[in-house]
């Protein structure tokens, strides 16, 4: 039995497996057809009552579509969304260079544990226990805050100790701040920003110079908590 | 905290010089509705003994409206924020050293504040807040009535002046005091055994000239105003030190009843912590709301010591009263010394050389 995926006729499911990151909407109803399910079940029958399964769940379909190709495939290199990482320090790179914003599409990976996923089905984590728990860690801090646990996944993996911003890398602080005041942006705006950045925050736990930002960080959120107790207790009892 | 200095912190931290930023932050925190609220509330500080008040007082007056830079405007912002909100009376006063007619925002004990889980509350909040187990409520309490009894054994332990706890400078400054009035004591007596020596001992040169009032005489002078000096100089004296013993008495009485009863009054301040914990866990048992009773459990004035008296001793020295009366005193025993050296030498002078100078 064959499937057929545009120009190209698949035979087995581990080739299969390697293309289906790069058409995921037609990917993800082809999951849920009987014409891709029969061809999995006639090859591998647990297989495709483990993507029937899955294809059940309300998942977007870059999420559904990465499930599938790791049960159909459990140690192919990392690939979501058309987009494939040869390692993960190229993942955390791809994650970094939309800051200060997330970037919407690789985020999933994080609001859907898929990293963690992955180095499970590789068995990665069986060599790299302390990595996998730390990936285990951040992605839990992502379900608090989705684009602190993003950003310090970004960093954890792209070992990047420098400010990214706006595409570009600032080998220090100080020639940040320099293209920050030249730039266009508003100066209330920036500190509005800034005070609050999920970015800043996880550099404060990887950057060579951390203790400035973290400084930076201690005093706003102090500051900010002060104004709030006083805010609340004024509502509260006058 | 405007925005854009939020953005200057940052540069300031990675290097930048961003102190004419700073620069007129101080008097914008003066005008904010947090330093109008602090200011606000700190006169009715002034009248309550606790630490908590005493140390709200200080920070207040050691505000510095002047950073040079933006972190300090960061630092002095919070401060303020900070002081603004436990300036409200829920969070110093002390009700074991409330004064009995205390007048002031706050009438109930439900209505203190403490804290639990990070965040403050008021007895009475606790009091009808379901999610807290009635043990956690004891617990919090327990430990806020405890705080309050070691703060006000610290406000007695002090106000009663414990001798191992005076500093050199004080110590200093009672010993100059004791000199004073010792030297004042003995000016005082020699002032009158020397008036009682001039107006009885024979001496016919002194009394014709007092009768003939020869007014280009030294000795007439000295005649009238060194009794007028005495009679003053004493009055003041006995004023002074009559009304410093007035002020001085509880204290006094408190240190002699302290040495040898100081049991009695600390386990009459542990009778009380328990009658306020029945009072308020019965409050709590019951989900009843406390009202109008923030003075019923003060101690500030007992049946052994008055410590409202000895606390308002420091108040009392820094009266004008008390310092006017004090420095007329001092002064008085100088020009009356002066006089009366004055005196001595003239009558002397006249007596030896039998003229009348």
């Amino acid at each position: 039995m064959k499937y057929r995926y545009k120009k190209n006729s698949y035979s087995d499911i581990f080739q299969l497996a390697k293309v289906m990151y790069k058409d995921t909407s037609f990917f993800a109803k082809e999951l849920k057809e009987e014409k891709l399910l029969s061809f999995i079940s006639s090859l591998d029958k647990h297989k495709a009552s483990e993507i029937e399964k899955i294809s059940k769940l309300i998942l977007p379909d870059d999420v559904l579509v990465f499930k599938a190709t790791y049960i159909l495939n459990p140690f192919i290199s990392f690939r979501f969304a058309n987009k494939e990482f040869k390692d993960y320090k190229e993942l955390g790179l791809a994650m970094l260079i939309s800051s200060p914003q997330i970037d919407n599409s690789l985020s999933q990976i994080v609001s859907y544990s898929l990293l963690s996923e992955h180095m499970l089905s590789t068995n990665y984590n069986e060599e790299n226990q302390e990595e996998y728990e730390r990936i285990v860690e951040y992605q839990k801090e992502g379900m608090n805050d989705l684009s602190y646990g993003y950003f310090l996944i970004a960093y954890y993996l792209s070992k990047k100790e420098n400010i990214i911003f706006d595409h570009v890398e600032y080998p220090d602080l100080f020639s940040f701040v320099y293209y920050l005041y030249h730039s266009k942006y508003d100066k209330e705006e920036l500190g509005q920003l800034l005070s609050h950045s999920a970015m800043l925050k996880a550099y404060s736990k990887f950057g060579k110079e951390k203790h400035k930002v973290d400084e930076f960080l201690h005093l706003n959120s102090e500051l900010d908590k002060s104004e709030q107790d006083l805010k609340e207790f004024i509502k509260n009892f006058k | 905290m405007d925005e854009d200095k939020k953005f200057y912190l940052l540069a300031e931290i990675a290097g930048w010089n961003c102190s004419n930023y700073s620069e007129e932050y101080g008097a914008k925190i003066q005008n904010s509705s947090a330093y109008r609220t602090l200011k606000y509330n700190i006169p009715e500080a002034e009248g309550v003994f606790t630490q908590d008040a005493k140390e709200l007082i200080e920070n207040y007056n050691n505000l510095d409206f002047n950073p040079s830079t933006i972190k300090e405007c960061f630092l002095l912002e919070e401060k303020v924020n900070y002081l603004a909100l436990h300036s409200d009376p829920r969070f110093y006063i002390n009700p074991f050293s409330i004064v009995p007619n205390y007048i002031g925002s706050i009438s109930s004990l439900g209505d203190l504040a403490l804290s639990i889980n990070g965040k403050d509350i008021t007895i009475n909040e606790i009091i009808f807040d379901d999610s807290i187990t009635i043990e956690d409520k004891k617990k919090v309490v327990e430990e806020k009535v405890d705080y309050y009894l070691y703060d006000f054994e610290q406000l007695v332990s002090e106000a009663i002046g414990n001798a191992k706890s005076r500093t050199n400078q004080e110590r200093k400054t009672q010993n100059k005091f004791f000199k004073r009035t010792i030297l004042k004591f003995f000016l005082d007596i020699f002032l009158v055994t020397f008036l009682l020596f001039i107006f009885t001992f024979p001496n016919n040169l002194f009394f014709s000239n007092l009768y003939n009032n020869d007014y280009s005489k030294i000795l007439t002078y000295v005649s009238y105003i060194y009794p007028i000096m005495c009679f003053i100089t004493l009055i003041i004296d006995v004023s002074f030190y009559s009304y410093r013993a007035r002020i001085y008495e509880p204290i006094n009485y408190a240190r002699r009843f302290l040495k040898k009863n100081s049991d009695l009054l600390f386990q009459s301040l542990k009778r009380q912590k328990e009658k306020l914990l029945d009072y308020i866990f019965g409050a709590i048992q019951t989900r009843i709301e406390l009202i109008n009773d923030l003075s019923d459990f003060s101690i500030l004035s007992t049946s052994y010591v008055s410590l409202d008296k000895i606390v308002n001793i420091e108040k009392e020295v820094k009266k004008l009263k008390y310092r006017r009366l004090s420095d007329i005193s001092t002064s008085l025993s100088y020009a009356s010394l002066g006089v009366l050296i004055l005196t001595m030498a003239v009558y002397f002078i006249s007596l030896s050389i039998n003229l009348v100078i």
